[in-house]
């Protein structure tokens, strides 16, 4: 194998299924610089810095990895080592060449091998190209682009879908003022909405009510399955109708009230993990404390609950086996 | 079509990919409108997604707006584009002028409205086929599916009569996938025969055999080649079943083939490097024949040949040094064999080492090589 070659490139090339061909002497002064042969924002994009010091490297007799070109021997991947081998005068360098590369290709082939080497490119870098092939029509493995750039896919799953959302938005005259207090999450919840009465009451409950992202996939999740769009609508309108001091709230300018009920919430949960066994295992020194607090707790339990039965209207529930307690719904779901 | 005379064809410009962007919207909005021009804010609304995919640099640094307003003023320079006031109103038209490209094999042509795009559509196409494992064979049936039939037994008795005809070779894939001739594969199998494959007369054949291997062209290659026996709604079946892993209709993918058949036949020319050499003499007095570079790489045949040896021996070289082919001023036909110097002397020496340790004969003349290239190239590795 040539020492400039370099399987982690070829690795790369041939997932794509680009042909390809190694040239350990292609002529510099042929290698052509156009606008977009790399997806860096940055406006040094090979660093002065960075070119000095792999010219030094070169002429002290340091082999680099080729650089990738297109059959028109424009420059793809290797900007830096590319102006380091003008920077000594070299007559040649080592390239791929790779045929028939569409200017789309050489983008995502850009952004993968930059992450693999040189500086990688920044979230915000990674997420402009994703987003922006998003919105030229594009569709996003991706499993693929994760391996590409190092962003969890969950991530750009989400990037994609609030993208995706944006665009919808737009489409339905909803303009990004409207809704650029919106987290990436809740923009990707938003846009599951099939049908398009749905999404636009959905949205609007979510910028004026500021629905966190696992509420609205709750009630949209419902909406969509409703039999009838009647149905859906009126799922939303429910979801309003609870909401409505929040929306009030923030219409008059005011942050909604944080429940106290966020916080209890999670520590109820958490206590739902543990089985009488669990409580029980308490060491000797601690256990008059422990059973202290316990008993506390029960009585502000029995005082919560019948309260609530009264004042929630709750007559009618029936009181839940201890097996459901120990299995709460979000501990369920992510089991 | 070539580019028309007047143009300047050596250059294209380094913004070709913004400007024929450009060209495609103009031409897909006055297509779709029936208007003969477009508004600058129109233009920047349908060009200015895809240009963030091509050029996502030089719009954060330049602008959105005035980037693309620098390359509307280029395209109009170029006379690709003419604009014109109504009322006020800035309209831009296409000219009968098209942008440049230049396709695979180097010739600089006229660009073909949508040929970008339409590439980019067939490459997810053959990469969605790709990921879906498509293979063509399950849709396009062989004679040989139904081996007592009255047509693959008509080929069984054909080819006991005649042979395999080799006039008409089977082209198997890299894969091995035999698309075209599974009838005649089978039949041969039955009847103990040979089978002629394709074989390549050049690398730059072979090179382009394997570039148009895509999961499309093996659909048009079964279709294509069973033209006369297919019924047209097997082929319908196949071009569905495309369809359905697409996501798109096959009457759109087969526009698209259609509009890019020029450039998917067009191959690129192979890479020739060409060196700058000097010759040595192997010994005092002998002609100088050795090329050598300045960078020290040495053209084997001319070294080999003058220390004795015939220039086939450079294959047992294959394994130990990294070949580089390069065409000289003293080299003519096929490209010629380089090889680093520093490269040759520890190769050389491992190839003796093993050769020896194998029981195979060492031509003697290698030390000699070796050693020349020692002394040549005053290593200290020697």
């Amino acid at each position: 194998m040539h020492p400039s070659a370099s399987a982690q490139t070829e690795s790369k090339l041939a997932a794509r299924h680009v042909r390809f061909v190694f040239e350990p002497n292609l002529d510099i002064n042929q290698i052509r610089d156009v606008e977009g042969n790399q997806v860096r924002l940055s406006e040094h994009r090979a660093p002065k810095a960075m070119v000095d010091r792999y010219a030094e490297q070169m002429k002290a007799g340091a082999i680099f990895p080729a650089i990738v070109v297109n059959d028109r021997y424009e420059i793809v991947d290797g900007n830096s080592r590319w102006m380091a081998a003008q920077r000594n005068k070299g007559d040649t360098i080592a390239a791929y060449v790779c045929s028939d590369l569409s200017a789309l290709q050489a983008r995502s082939l850009s952004v993968e091998l930059n992450q693999s080497h040189g500086l990688s490119m920044t979230d915000e870098e990674i997420r402009t190209f994703v987003t922006s092939a998003v919105e030229e029509g594009q569709v996003l493995d991706a499993k693929a682009y994760s391996r590409m750039t190092g962003v969890k896919a969950s991530t750009l799953a989400r990037w994609v879908a609030a993208k995706h959302f944006e665009m919808r938005a737009a489409r339905e005259g909803i303009t990004i003022d409207h809704f650029k207090d919106l987290a990436d999450s809740v923009r990707a919840a938003l846009h599951v909405a099939k049908l398009r009465a749905v999404f636009l009451q959905v949205t609007a409950l979510a910028i004026e009510a500021r629905v966190p992202a696992a509420q609205l996939k709750a009630i949209i999740t419902e909406a969509n399955a409703a039999p009838s769009e009647a149905d859906a609508i009126a799922v939303v309108a429910r979801a309003r109708a609870v909401r409505s001091d929040d929306v009030k709230a923030i219409a008059a300018g005011f942050k909604s009230t944080r429940r106290k009920s966020t916080g209890s919430a999670l520590y109820i949960g958490g206590l739902l993990r543990f089985e009488v066994e669990d409580l029980l295992d308490v060491s000797p020194d601690k256990r008059v404390e422990m059973f202290t607090r316990m008993s506390h707790l029960r009585r502000r339990l029995d005082g919560a609950l019948t309260r609530a039965r009264v004042e929630w209207n709750l007559d009618d529930i029936a009181e839940p086996r201890d097996r459901d307690l120990s299995q709460p719904r979000d501990l369920t779901q992510v089991r | 079509m070539p580019a028309p005379e007047g143009y300047r064809t050596e250059d294209i410009p380094r913004d070709n990919a913004s400007r024929l962007a450009i060209y495609d919207v103009l031409w897909e909005r006055t297509s779709a409108t029936g208007r003969p021009g477009v508004t600058d804010d129109e233009l920047f609304e349908h060009v200015i997604g895809r240009l963030r995919v091509l050029v996502p640099r030089e719009l954060h640094l330049v602008g959105n707006r005035a980037y693309v307003e620098e390359k509307v003023q280029a395209c109009v320079d170029a006379g690709i584009i003419v604009a014109a006031f109504d009322n006020d109103r800035r309209f831009l038209t296409l000219t009968r002028r098209s942008p440049l490209v230049r396709y695979p094999d180097g010739e600089v042509r006229e660009y073909s409205p949508g040929l970008e795009l339409a590439r980019e559509r067939l490459d997810r196409d053959n990469a969605h086929l790709r990921t879906a494992g498509f293979d063509v064979r399950k849709s396009v049936p062989s004679i040989a599916d139904e081996p007592s039939g009255e047509q693959f037994q008509a080929l069984v008795a054909s080819m006991g009569e005649h042979g395999f005809m080799k006039q008409f070779p089977i082209v198997k894939y890299e894969d091995d996938v035999v698309i075209d001739g599974r009838a005649r594969l089978r039949a041969a199998a039955i009847l103990h025969m040979n089978v002629e494959y394709l074989k390549y007369t050049s690398e730059k054949d072979r090179k382009a055999a394997h570039r148009r291997d895509t999961p499309l062209n093996r659909v048009l290659v079964a279709v294509h080649s069973n033209a006369g026996r297919l019924p047209r709604e097997v082929v319908d079946i196949a071009h569905e079943r495309v369809a359905d892993v697409t996501g798109r209709t096959w009457d759109e993918t087969a526009a698209d083939l259609k509009l890019t058949e020029e450039w998917r036949r067009s191959i690129s020319p192979e890479y020739s490097p060409r060196f700058d050499v000097k010759k040595l003499a192997y010994r005092e007095g002998d002609e100088a024949k050795i090329q050598v570079t300045s960078d020290a790489k040495v053209m084997l045949r001319s070294l080999i040949e003058a220390a004795g040896l015939s220039n086939y021996k450079i294959d047992n070289l294959r394994d130990y040094v990294t070949f580089e082919r390069a065409r000289s001023a003293h080299s003519a036909g096929r490209k010629a064999v380089f090889a680093r110097a520093e490269d040759l002397i520890t190769g050389i020496a491992t190839m003796q080492q093993e050769r020896l340790t194998a029981k195979r004969k060492v031509d003697p003349e290698w030390e000699q090589i070796r050693q020349w290239l020692v002394q040549t190239f005053n290593s200290t590795r020697g």
